[in-house]
């Protein structure tokens, strides 16, 4: 009888373990669905929109995989003059947190002009130097000769990615050494655990005449 | 009858046999050559199939002789070893009476449990093999991202030849240590000899994926717009190699805040083990240590999950120590 209730017990507790870890798997999925595919976010659900907070760390890919592109666009732009939708649309598989921005941005730029820019300043609400890169790619591509243009802004692209290197491992760093911690508390605990066995030993060895 | 008599007849009854074959042999000539070809086939199947790819890129970078088949046969060879290791093992391993997962239907000892515990272990040595291969594949990976630098420091030297020469050149400059001496020249190659414009864009992307930095985007996007241009491309490598030797810089000076973690994960934690454990062993005395830490189950359990995480916090700072050379 108590055997029977035990292996229930055991088989209800890990079909509720696998249930919930299914759950959160395919939330994420649908999360990242939405992300690499946001003209699907018509289709939201309640859940979905309570979920779709962006989480810091996939704001910080984003971000860096923008601040990347510009400096592509700024190396790129130096040696040889091309257009920016062709390039943004070139490029987009190399970039793939902000691919499906990337090709929209190319098709937006060749039908509506300047209001891509714009479009793309809204698809990045958290990011802090998103004016910038909007203004410098706008500049840039509206000027004739833009080799002057490029050299003056070189440092200032530089800070930025340095910041948002910097910001990055900034986010990183309390996790990671967390993480290498952990083996120095598992010894403690481990020892910790070996002295109450022995204090256990020693005290039923004891005997009181 | 001696020996010598037995020797004798096995011999002739093999030359007859040898004798019986080739009188068979031609009239199934027509059946082996359709399954040779049945076998290069199927071989070409699998080099398109998903897993081989996959393996084919976790190995691009990788130097010497390693390849696809190679590492297949080692896996089937761990496998079937550590199988018939287990087995053997499983079948002297003291016998318990029950266990709490499986009360009333498998104890440990019998048959069917031995034959458990040697899968499960040959499947366990398979995915170590594996994941060992993914750690240094992405090691390998940062390492060619500061490799590029080395490349594209060199390439100006041949400027005055044609960039598939000056790959190839630049591949034997860079010696062996370089991670990127067998895709240069694989590179190299695909330019002087492409037919269709899809074989140097399927070579250049595995580059790219490869290496996997935007630097390695910049780098493919200039020799493609020189190889079909026909212009010079000197002075797109000097800018690239500025823009790459200020990357780094700048990282290096981002790279202090992490001193804490990588040094803890390296060496401070083995320090601390030894410290502590040696303290223990000093109080208690070694058998009496001993027996605590290796004959009950939990501290056991303890003693291996240290281990273990001590050796990935390693694995962990060392994937701090060098970040990639990248604008990501």
């Amino acid at each position: 009888m108590y055997d029977t209730i035990l292996l229930v017990l055991y088989v209800v507790s890990f079909m509720a373990l696998i249930l919930c870890s299914a759950q959160i798997f395919k939330l994420r999925r649908r999360m990242n669905l939405f992300h690499q595919k946001p003209w699907l976010k018509l289709k939201m659900t309640k859940v979905d929109v309570v979920f779709d907070l962006g989480s810091p760390s996939s704001d910080l890919k984003r971000d860096g995989e923008l601040i990347a592109f510009c400096r592509l666009y700024e190396l790129t732009k130096a040696k040889r003059s091309i257009q920016l939708s062709l390039f943004a649309e070139n490029v987009a598989p190399h970039f793939p947190a902000i691919k499906s921005d990337l090709l929209q941005f190319s098709q937006m730029l060749t039908t509506t002009g300047s209001e891509a820019y714009i479009w793309l300043e809204g698809r990045f609400p958290k990011s802090k130097f998103i004016r910038n890169v909007c203004a410098f790619l706008q500049t840039a591509e509206s000027l004739a000769d833009p080799r002057q243009f490029l050299k003056q802004n070189a440092t200032l692209l530089e800070k930025l990615s340095a910041d948002q290197f910097r910001r990055r491992k900034d986010f990183q760093a309390p996790y990671l050494t967390a993480a290498n911690s952990i083996p120095t508390m598992l010894i403690f605990l481990m020892v910790i655990l070996e002295m109450i066995q022995y204090m256990n030993i020693v005290q039923q060895s004891i005997q009181y005449n | 009858m001696t020996m010598t008599a037995i020797y004798l007849k096995w011999a002739l009854s093999i030359v007859a046999l040898l004798g019986l074959f080739g009188l068979v042999f031609p009239s199934f000539k027509p059946l082996y050559k359709t399954s040779r070809l049945f076998i290069k086939n199927k071989s070409q199947q699998v080099k398109k199939s998903f897993i081989y790819r996959h393996l084919d890129d976790l190995m691009y970078l990788a130097r010497g002789t390693n390849n696809v088949a190679r590492y297949l046969y080692t896996s089937a060879a761990l496998a079937v070893g550590t199988f018939a290791i287990a087995l053997l093992v499983a079948a002297d391993l003291p016998k318990p009476a029950g266990n709490a997962f499986f009360r009333g239907n498998i104890s440990i000892g019998t048959t069917q449990s031995q034959f458990l515990f040697a899968a499960l272990s040959s499947i366990l040595a398979i995915v170590l093999q594996y994941i060992t291969l993914r750690i240094l594949a992405f090691f390998r990976q940062r390492k060619a991202g500061y490799d590029l630098l080395i490349v594209v420091k060199t390439m100006p030297q041949f400027s005055d030849l044609s960039i598939d020469e000056a790959l190839a050149l630049t591949a034997e400059r860079v010696g062996k240590k370089n991670l990127l001496q067998k895709p240069l020249r694989i590179l190299s190659y695909v330019l002087t000899s492409y037919k269709r414009q899809i074989e140097l864009e399927y070579e250049t992307q595995r580059f790219i994926s490869a290496v996997n930095t935007t630097f390695a985007v910049a780098f493919i996007s200039d020799i493609v717009y020189a190889h079909q241009s026909g212009t010079p491309w000197h002075e797109s490598m000097f800018a690239l190699g500025d823009a790459m030797e200020i990357r780094l810089s700048s990282i290096l000076d981002a790279q202090k805040n992490m001193g804490d973690a990588i040094h803890t994960g390296l060496w401070g934690n083995a320090v601390s083990m030894i410290g502590i454990i040696g303290g223990i062993i000093w109080l208690l005395g070694w058998p009496v240590y001993a027996s605590l830490q290796f004959r009950t189950t939990t501290n056991m359990l303890l003693f291996m999950l240290t281990v273990i995480s001590i050796l990935a916090s390693t694995v962990l700072s060392l994937y701090l120590m060098k970040p990639a050379l990248d604008y990501k």
